[in-house]
């Protein structure tokens, strides 16, 4: 990649964007062909495919028709995040949010001149309208939210059937979107799978009651990413078997270098490798000794903290194709995966008394739908004993393998790829549900373990 | 179906189990070993068929995993119910569940016409193989149902038949493995255990089947992976058919056969010594037979986890040892999880009273200590007998 | 499992006894309960095979079916049981007090019944008696009596009660004496009441060969395939003797060996249960028992009010039902755990461990601290903890003081370490309130994520919208008793 004397339209693969935009017009060409009658269109896509551009771009559409709609979303963040969106998107259009109590918008977002903070009585009449599933569907429970002439609906496959039910009725067309990869709904009670199969499983996600109830609803597929580059796409291809996707950019768009230091002592030489695989690959997998650990493992914690420190020692810098010359890597822009709280917590203490304070640290659940330049995945499986359906879920490992735009480093041991030699444990079964959890999250690890394995590096 | 286990192996075999009970590897046996495939002495068990439910009958550990005899009977008057009359209620629950077009089905119960014949497994196995051989063919005669199908497996060098209890064929289309089970579904569910062992059953029979057809030349995917389940449905006896698809079940059941250990490889690698058959001795001193059986166990290895309690006749045998060596996975591996580097319960009790922790064990000693720490605090003012603070090292 | 739970798990083994893990008993356990110990016959999952049932120890009622295949004996047996039982599950339901709920007076019982069992698989067995029982016609050839449905509606009532978190209607010993008491044992060898007893009072030196005896014998309702075996030709006999009769003049003195066979079995599990029982009343009983026991009391007089009303039940809930299920049994777990932890202060120590609790002495108070709240100076007193314990927590946490955890939170502006290893944690009060309830310089105080203040109330829709409809509607099915299993 020549920068930047490269003209922009070639940091795109054409083809890519081409056969994504024929789908997204398929998909609201069918959304805005419904006549009145209730129906549901639903479009699948994969990490970072640009779901929320649908969806702002739908809204602008169904406002030039001069129809009134509501956007919802499973958690705060995500309505916060779309009301900025459509707010910046259409500064004629004024974007309602309709908080549930003791919930207030961003001030940065609340300050945007056409967004206004309203109750779910002051809605009427208003064209665009944004809330979260549960607030809108309490809402319109109560008769103080009425009905709309469309329903929107974001991250819908992290959205649970019950969740769906409270605005079904809101209106009579639906445009669900959402990433099929990502973490399903869950429930913190102690039998969640009571209702497993069942038509009336309040856990299923949306999507799901959705196709159940009615099969015949379409299902359109975005073929494309736009934050995953080729080579991430191409290891996260493992999670979206059902849906074949490519990389909106062109191969070496994305860069990042780092200042060439020599490394004397064989931890910074392991560490240099690391990163310089990781700022060449875009992927590196570091891999500690099998050992007996503790979830929250000191042993890696220290290592993410080295790793930290020595990335900083070699001043880290990107450029892609929203910013052609060399930034600084910002550490807001720097995120470390986990999947438990005390993994969360024992590293935060140690980044923080490093000086790492505006680095994220986060769980997996925590980190869905969120976007960086460079991550730090500790994988599910590090020093685990044997699997389980929790650390095999492949959602999780896909929500920590696919936040980033530049470079993920994998941190575990080496035994972890060893568990997955076993036989999987039985597991139970339910008539009318096909996913057998723990036995698909296998084939996901196993095929993520082989696509990183050229990445491989080992302590 | 040929095996090659050169004599000499089969002899040291046929020394290691002596006298003890043999088995031969039923798909229960196969779905007992997934659970401890990791232990050598399970695996040793399984390459010389030493049926280990009796080994240690006559001494304190012996198990009891013994089948209610009204199961057996409600199973076989269930089994009667769905072949009755040329499988009747089989077909219509085909036709009804399946789409199968069923006016002139060709049925055949295999169990029924090699009943009391020597060798039956082994006629049966050549009539099933036939009678896929005339599906592939396309042959209008060919059967739509098939009962008591047996299905070849080199099973890590030892030859297995396993008996499924319905194959089904429309004509042109896939073909299916069912099971019956006589567990009810009540209102759409089913026991998510007994239902999970039952489609892992299939997923064996539908990978056999699968390899039975590419070796005859037919395409593997002919062979469906919708597995068939029929079961009385509610309160009584009345069949209902339930299907699921088993695809991740059958890749779990080809990663199962494929790690099966080699018998020549496990007949090769034991001390020339080992024997079962004092263990297995009913008349020798019970003390003894644990003994022997301690030496063999010390020699190659266990691995031990409280789900062997439920799938092997060794575990209280195993569990015993792991309480006399005070060794964490007596308390399951959820609990082992939490002390990487501890050595033994004891250690783990002793550093929850303070004590100065090992290099290996710094990591957990901590948290051990303050768990140990706060629950002495809470109880030192009630009347609890709170002896924590005198524990063995 | 946790660290707490195997810290006392590797005590327990070395001192060869079960450890204590509650100084509080968290459920309420009444002076006469009603008793059930059950068995069903191997693999017949819809059958009494025999019962005992009563009030106290020496008031046990026994019944056998004979051969419980059989439907004429097997109702016969059930209908004894049922009619004890519904006169004393239903009699509390006739005195009522009221209450106040939402602005609204209702009434409720004044006292619920408690139904113990031996283990969760009965309860089980509970719900598929119940499933077989509440749909049965009342009419026509095959009516079967009143009292017989009625039993059948009371259990399926009490299988689906049994899932919510805490409450008190259905006890079975084994969660009872679990949540009690911590074992070398693991989960699975925790689910035999008899094993797990044999922890609790040994009378040998280690509890673990005591266990292991008590383990081969079954406590119920699944019988041991030997037990069964023994049976078998008692069975037998006895259908050959009654050749199809099964009038109680025939069946009656012909019972009298499987009664044997079952009183023997039958009455281990019922002393063992009893001294379960017993075991745990003598606990004090935690603080928030009550409000838990005011919502079971609610939810019986529901069942017996809708009971005597109209009665039937779908079999499957709808999607609403299910959804707004969910949810309370979210809100009731999340409530439940809450109280016990601010109830106990052994329940507490998890949490600790977790990092979602401190737990020190209060060294410095200021009452009269003030910030900037949007335009004007606030109150916002703070407290400060001396920790001997390590504090991770992050600035903006939310914590609640345990003795008031329905109160206003506290906030967490800072933390310090300090030289011994312990924390220092500076908590702000997020209200001015004079009314608050505030610690003492020099108390012990425990903060944590436990708040049991109002919950938030998301209300569903009444009518089920079209997108949890499905196209072609699925026929209730009404499940009636079909073919016979024997006759």
């Amino acid at each position: 990649m020549n920068y930047p004397s490269t003209p922009k339209n070639e940091f795109y693969d054409r083809s890519v964007l081409r056969a994504a935009t024929q789908v997204s017009k398929e998909a609201l060409d069918d959304f805005f062909s419904s006549n009145g009658r209730e129906r549901a269109i639903v479009v699948s896509a994969p990490a970072g495919a640009g779901k929320t551009e649908l969806i702002v771009d739908a809204v602008g559409k169904i406002r030039g028709r001069k129809t009134r709609l509501a956007a919802a979303t499973p958690t705060n963040e995500q309505a916060f995040g779309l009301v900025r969106r459509l707010a910046i998107a259409y500064p004629q259009e004024t974007i309602s949010f309709v908080p549930a109590r003791d919930i207030e918008l961003p001030p940065t977002i609340q300050r945007l001149p056409n967004v206004q903070e309203v109750s779910a009585a002051q809605t009427v009449g208003r064209g665009v309208i944004v809330g979260t599933l549960s607030k809108l569907g309490d809402a319109f429970a109560r008769g103080d939210l009425s009905s709309t002439d469309a329903l929107l609906i974001d991250e819908s496959y992290q959205a649970d059937s019950s969740r769906y039910y409270g605005v079904g009725g809101l209106a009579p067309i639906h445009l669900l979107v959402g990433d099929c990869g990502q973490l399903n709904p869950f429930s913190t009670i102690d039998d969640p799978d009571h209702w497993r199969g069942l038509p009336e499983d309040p856990l299923q996600t949306a999507v799901g009651v959705l196709l159940r109830n009615h099969p015949s609803t379409r299902v359109h597929k975005l073929p494309l990413s736009r934050r995953l580059d080729p080579r991430a796409a191409k290891v996260a291809q493992a999670f979206y078997p059902d849906l074949p996707f490519s990389s909106a950019l062109n191969p070496a768009v994305r860069g990042m270098r780092l200042l060439p230091m020599t490394s004397v002592r064989p931890r910074e030489r392991l560490l240099d490798g690391v990163l310089d695989r990781a700022a060449v690959e875009g992927w590196a997998h570091i891999e500690l000794p099998d050992a007996p650990v503790l979830t929250a493992d000191p042993e890696i914690v220290e290592l993410i903290a080295h790793l930290f420190q020595r990335l900083a020692q070699r001043t880290p810098q990107v450029r892609c194709e929203l910013s052609t010359s060399w930034q600084d890597l910002r550490s807001q822009r720097v995120a470390v995966g986990v999947s438990h709280n005390d993994q969360k917590d024992v590293l935060r203490a140690r980044l923080d008394a490093l000086g790492y304070g505006d680095v994220v640290v986060d769980t997996a659940n925590k980190l869905q739908g969120l976007e960086f330049d460079v991550v730090i995945a500790w994988h599910p499986l590090a020093g685990l004993p044997d699997p389980d359906a929790f650390h095999l879920d492949p959602g999780r490992l896909c929500v920590l393998l696919t936040r980033h735009r530049h470079a993920c480093i994998i941190v575990g041991r080496s035994g972890d790829r060893k568990l997955l030699n076993a036989i999987p444990p039985r597991t139970p079964a339910y008539l009318g549900w096909d996913p057998d959890p723990v036995y698909d999250g296998w084939g996901v690890h196993e095929a993520v373990f082989a696509a990183t394995e050229r990445f491989r590096i080992s302590a | 179906m040929k095996v090659n286990i050169s004599p000499d192996v089969e002899k040291r075999l046929a020394e290691i189990r002596a006298d003890a009970a043999p088995r031969s590897p039923t798909v229960r046996v196969l779905a007992a070993y997934a659970n401890h495939a990791d232990c050598n002495l399970a695996a040793l068990g399984f390459a010389a068929r030493v049926d280990f439910d009796k080994l240690l009958e006559g001494t304190p550990y012996q198990v009891q995993f013994g089948q209610s005899p009204f199961a057996f009977s409600r199973g076989i008057a269930f089994e009667r119910m769905v072949s009755a009359r040329d499988y009747a209620e089989t077909l219509n629950l085909l036709r009804t569940t399946m789409g199968f077009k069923i006016e002139d089905a060709r049925t055949q119960d295999l169990r029924a016409k090699y009943q009391s014949q020597r060798l039956s497994m082994g006629l049966r196995a050549n009539e099933t193989r036939e009678i896929i051989r005339q599906i592939l063919l396309g042959r209008p005669t060919s059967y739509n149902l098939v009962g008591g199908a047996v299905l070849e497996a080199n099973i890590g060098g030892i030859s297995a038949r396993f008996e499924a209890d319905a194959l089904a064929a429309r004509f042109g289309g896939p073909i299916h493995a069912g099971e019956v089970k006589s567990f009810p579904v009540v209102d759409g569910r089913a026991d998510p255990d007994k239902l999970s062992a039952a489609l892992d059953q299939v997923s064996i029979y539908i990978l056999l089947m699968r390899r039975l057809v590419d070796e005859l030349g037919g395409d593997p995917d002919l062979v469906s992976r919708i597995a068939l389940l029929i079961t009385p449905t509610n309160v009584g006896l009345k069949p209902t058919m339930s299907q699921k698809d088993v695809g991740t079940r059958v890749a779990r059941s080809e990663r199962l056969l494929a790690s099966v250990p080699d018998v020549t490889d496990i007949a090769r690698s034991v001390p020339s010594s080992l024997t079962f058959n004092v263990v297995a001795d009913q008349r020798a001193d019970p003390g003894r037979r644990a003994d022997e059986l301690h030496k063999i166990a010390d020699s190659i290895g266990t691995s031990y986890t409280p789900t062997c309690l439920s799938t092997c006749g060794n575990a209280f045998f195993c569990r015993e040892r792991a309480f006399r060596s005070g060794s964490p996975c007596l308390t399951g591996p959820q609990s082992s999880r939490l002390l990487p580097g501890i050595s033994s319960l004891n250690r783990a009790a002793a550093l929850s009273g303070g004590a100065p922790p090992a290099l290996n064990e710094a990591p957990v000693a901590p948290l051990l200590a303050r768990a140990g720490r706060l629950y002495d605090a809470a109880t030192k003012n009630s009347r609890f007998k709170s002896s924590s603070q005198k524990v063995a090292v | 499992m946790k660290q707490l739970d195997v810290t006392l798990a590797a005590r327990s083994f070395v001192e060869g006894r079960a450890i204590r893990t509650t100084l509080f008993r968290h459920r309420r356990l009444g002076d006469e309960p009603l008793m059930l110990v059950l068995w069903q016959l191997g693999a017949e999952p819809f059958s009494l095979a025999a019962a005992s049932f009563g009030r106290s120890p020496r008031d046990q009622n026994f019944v056998v079916a004979g051969d419980p295949r059989n439907r004429d004996l097997a109702f016969a047996a059930l209908l004894k049981m049922a009619t004890w039982f519904n006169g004393h599950f239903e009699a509390p339901s006739a005195d009522r007090e009221e209450f106040e709920h939402w602005g609204q007076i209702l009434t409720r019982s004044r006292s619920a019944p408690q139904i113990v069992v031996a283990n969760g698989s009965t309860i089980e067995m509970l719900g598929r008696l119940g499933r077989r029982l509440a749909y049965l016609r009342t009419d026509g050839p095959k009516a079967a009596p009143l009292e017989l449905v009625r039993f059948g509606r009371h259990l399926l009532f009490l299988s689906s009660h049994a899932r919510m978190p805490g409450q008190q209607i259905v006890i079975a010993l084994t969660e009872l004496v679990g949540s009690n008491w911590a074992t070398g044992q693991s989960p699975e060898e925790r689910l035999s009441l008899a094993a797990l007893n044999a922890y609790i009072s040994p009378s040998k030196s280690h509890a673990f060969y005591e266990a292991m005896k008590s383990e081969r014998y079954a406590i119920g309702p699944v019988p041991s395939g030997e037990d069964d075996e023994n049976l078998e030709p008692l069975v037998e006999a006895f259908n050959q003797r009654r050749s199809g009769d099964v009038s109680a003049k025939v069946v009656a003195p012909l019972l009298k060996p499987i009664e044997d066979h079952y009183r023997r079995l039958v009455g281990r599990t019922w002393r063992l249960a009893w001294d379960c029982y017993e075991r745990e009343t003598k606990w004090p009983e935690a603080p928030s028992v009550g409000r838990r026991w005011d919502l079971d009391r609610e939810a019986y007089t529901q069942h017996i009010d809708w009971t005597m009303g109209i009665g039937r039940r779908r079999t499957r809930q709808t999607p609403r039902q299910a959804a707004i299920l969910l949810r309370r049994l979210e809100e009731a777990k999340a409530t439940l755990e809450a109280e016990e932890a601010c109830d106990d202060a052994l329940r507490m120590i998890p949490y600790l461990l977790d990092g979602k609790a401190i737990q020190g002495r209060v060294i410095q108070l200021d009452l009269n601290n003030r910030e900037l709240a949007n335009t004007r100076m606030v109150r916002r007193p703070l407290v400060v903890i001396s920790s001997p314990d390590p504090c991770l927590m992050p600035c903006g946490k939310e914590l609640w003081w345990s003795v008031n955890p329905d109160g206003k939170s506290y906030e967490v502006t800072q933390v310090r370490a300090d030289e011994d290893g312990g924390s220092i944690v500076t908590l702000k009060l997020t209200t001015s309130s004079k009314s608050t309830p505030m610690p003492r310089v020099g108390q012990e105080v425990c903060f944590s994520i436990h708040t049991t203040g109002t919950v938030r109330f998301f209300k569903l829709p009444p009518t089920e919208p079209w997108t949890h409809r499905p196209e072609a509607p699925v026929a209730e099915p009404v499940a009636l008793e079909d073919s016979e299993i024997r006759s």
